[in-house]
């Protein structure tokens, strides 16, 4: 059965990813992942700001996510709510898991995602965007995060809900994973599942990050074409 | 067993080898097994392995000239904003300022680190040949690409100076002292070789620039 955008259930929106395209920041990243459209921007390691956030052992990860007034159907009000202070902290639990910060103790790392037009599923792009642009900061990471999200819409299970399917779907569970290890640094869920929903719901989610993965590590390799180093 | 090429470009988690195998800076071992930490070039010297990263801040190391920033002044010294996450202090007893001279905020120093503690509290000392900049311009590179600036023994460097006639000094960190001769343009020559680091031929291409 095709969905409502005429995917199948196992099929991801179309994601084009872009590394270093902020020249002002230490890393960035483009990323459009159906009609979202997000950029990632990483500063640092650099001197902790508040002070007493400091850590004499290892860095602190600090993510700030913000949503454009225009990126929604609704003028949104400018300025951080409930929501993106959730998920801000979210996207740092997500990450930090993946990322060696004993490397650089005393030290703080800045994430910012801003989205620029949202159509559901925006903080799984924006993990993944994130980790993207960790990477091109050079920050010493055990892997990349990908990140992908699952659902359940007329009665069945589906990767990667766009907006309709969000808004009148039954349920909604964004997944990051760290590849390599097959961990899981984000799990969350909206809506109304059964048990062996949600065990095929996330096996799903996973698969689709996989994919998100490969999309990940082409964009890094495509930055950086026909390196070659003395 | 190496599961890749030397200079092979890889990213993050990518499995690199298993077994007998040393590994060095950009790689990290879990399990028996080693793995990239960063982006970067991957080099295989028999049984050593590490990534060249080819992004990143400047981190402290001993030994390693550098240029800063007088950031901070105290008592005893001064607080110096070394291009890196971390401050460095420089000790009155170990730069020799004239008795008509002056070292205040703003002013840069070129120094070389003698210490650094396990949670990267630095010293500088800054006598004889280091010390005050007092002339010519300072520029601002990534500090992952000063290897490429100095090019195989020096080469590159050698090749910028020959044709502009500058002196010019680069720090570990990214910042390069350029003096006399033609100083706009070496500062254009940098630039240049801090963007296209990673396209082959640059030599050639910095030798064009120059020439024309």
């Amino acid at each position: 059965m095709k969905r409502i955008d005429g995917r199948d259930a196992e099929e991801l929106r179309e994601i084009n990813i872009e590394a270093g395209v902020l020249k002002r920041a230490d890393g960035s990243c483009y990323i459009e992942w159906g009609k979202n459209k997000i950029y990632a921007a990483v500063y640092g390691p650099k001197q902790v700001l508040p002070r007493h956030l400091e850590r004499s052992d290892r860095a602190i990860l600090r993510c700030r996510y913000n949503m454009a007034p225009f990126s929604v159907e609704e003028r949104k009000r400018p300025g951080p709510d409930r929501r993106a202070v959730e998920i801000g902290k979210v996207m740092q639990g997500a990450l930090e898991p993946a990322i060696l910060m004993h490397y650089y103790p005393k030290s703080m790392i800045e994430i910012s995602v801003e989205v620029l037009e949202a159509n559901a599923g925006t903080r799984c792009a924006g993990i993944t965007a994130a980790s993207v642009a960790l990477a091109d900061a050079g920050i010493p990471m055990r892997d990349l995060v990908p990140s992908c999200a699952s659902g359940k819409v007329d009665d069945q299970i589906v990767l990667d809900l766009c907006k309709e399917e969000d808004n009148e779907g039954q349920a909604d569970m964004p997944v990051a994973i760290i590849p390599r290890s097959d961990q899981i640094t984000l799990l969350q869920m909206d809506g109304k599942l059964t048990e062996e929903e949600v065990e095929k719901a996330i096996a799903l989610a996973i698969r689709g990050c996989q994919k998100v993965y490969t999309l990940q590590v082409e964009a890094l390799k495509k930055k950086y074409a026909g390196a070659e180093y003395e | 067993m190496l599961h890749i090429k030397n200079k092979d470009m890889v990213v993050p988690g990518t499995f690199l080898a298993e077994g007998d195998y040393i590994h060095e800076s950009g790689t990290y071992k879990e399990q028996g097994k080693i793995y990239a930490n960063v982006v970067g070039i991957t080099y295989v010297d028999r049984r050593r392995i590490r990534v060249v990263s080819l992004e990143g801040k400047y981190i402290p190391k001993q030994g390693d000239a550098v240029i800063g920033v007088i950031s901070y002044e105290r008592f005893n010294g001064w607080k110096v904003d070394i291009n890196s996450p971390y401050e460095a202090l420089l000790s009155d007893k170990d730069i020799y300022i004239g008795r008509y001279d002056s070292l205040k905020v703003g002013d840069m120093v070129y120094a070389r680190i003698v210490r650094v503690s396990e949670i990267f509290e630095t010293s500088l000392y800054a006598k004889r040949p280091y010390g005050k900049l007092d002339n010519g311009i300072v520029i601002e590179i990534h500090s992952a690409r000063v290897p490429r600036l100095i090019g195989r023994k020096g080469s590159m460097i050698k090749l910028i100076k020959e044709k502009t006639g500058s002196i010019i000094t680069v720090g570990q960190n990214g910042l390069v002292w350029i003096r006399g001769g033609k100083k706009e343009l070496t500062a254009k020559a940098c630039h240049m070789v801090d963007r296209e680091a990673h396209i082959p031929g640059l030599t050639d291409r910095i030798n064009d620039f120059l020439s024309r």
